[in-house]
């Protein structure tokens, strides 16, 4: 194996765990929260293992492009009250978002209750507190 | 930076599956499944006393009244512990690779029915191995080697 293509492996493993990860939140994105573009949720339940547990506390963001990969905020088709934390498995060609939990075992999510619109949608987690 | 936002009220984002607890188990269909079996063949074994025993005659009703009464009742909650399995455990990529699921459940809960409705040891049986199947599919999608067994 070449050096180019070990550097090359090492930053797409890199990437992956980056698109599954969530970083930090920092001084910009509390500025953010404190001028109410962005929202705190707490986790609760286990389906987004091992991403984020139980008791997570992750920053909402209405504002920014959702995209295939991202952690999702969103409503529960059946259910009024209730708002998920799950992730975009894929977004069809209607424009229609399959959502899924990481841990699978342990989610009701698009295998369930089938694929949702937009509007149901309500932004993406771009960061999350640090947890103890 | 952020302890003082650990104890704020946030608001909740679910993160849960519809079953909280995530434990399910054909045992349950079967173990009641068995029972009516056994109380069929009971029933059909139950002897009627002479016609001028009047005592021999009201444990006969009494005993026979029990056998249909339980029979009744756990055909009933067989058919909801493979009703729960059927709605809540299996999911689109089990249909995928197990084409006959659907109709799997649906002549059970069938077969359920019509062990109440009749005596049928036919019927009793064919609920079984209808279980039986289930218990395969049910083990294989968790990827563990369970082999079948009855109590009885």
């Amino acid at each position: 194996m070449r050096i180019a293509d070990l550097t090359w492996s090492a930053s797409a493993f890199l990437s992956a765990i980056m698109i599954h990860m969530l970083r930090v939140a920092n001084w910009k994105d509390m500025l953010l929260f404190r001028i109410g573009r962005r929202r705190i949720f707490k986790v609760a339940g286990n389906s987004m293992l091992p991403t984020l547990k139980n008791g997570d506390a992750v920053m909402i963001s209405s504002s920014v492009p959702i995209a295939a990969g991202d952690i999702v905020l969103a409503q529960h088709p059946y259910k009024q009250s209730v708002k998920m934390i799950k992730r975009v498995a894929a977004i069809d060609d209607n424009g229609r978002y399959s959502l899924t939990g990481d841990n699978s075992d342990e989610s009701t999510d698009s295998r369930t209750f089938g694929t949702v619109s937009i509007e149901y949608i309500h932004g993406k987690a771009v960061c999350r507190l640090r947890s103890k | 930076m952020f302890d003082k936002w650990r104890n704020v009220d946030f608001e909740i984002a679910e993160a849960h599956c519809d079953g909280p607890c995530g434990v399910y188990d054909p045992s349950q269909a079967r173990i009641e499944a068995e029972s009516v079996l056994q109380l069929t063949k009971k029933i059909l074994d139950l002897k009627a006393p002479d016609a001028g025993d009047q005592k021999a005659g009201a444990a006969y009703q009494n005993t026979l009244t029990r056998y249909i009464a339980i029979k009744e009742d756990r055909a009933e909650l067989a058919k909801h512990h493979l009703l729960v399995l059927w709605t809540d455990y299996f999911k689109p990529q089990h249909l995928e690779k197990y084409a006959d699921l659907h109709e799997l459940f649906w002549k059970s809960a069938k077969l359920c029915s019509a062990c109440k409705q009749e005596v049928s040891l036919e019927h009793a049986q064919e609920l079984m191995d209808n279980i039986k199947r289930v218990h395969e599919i049910f083990w294989e999608t968790k990827g563990k080697d369970v082999p079948w067994f009855t109590a009885s």
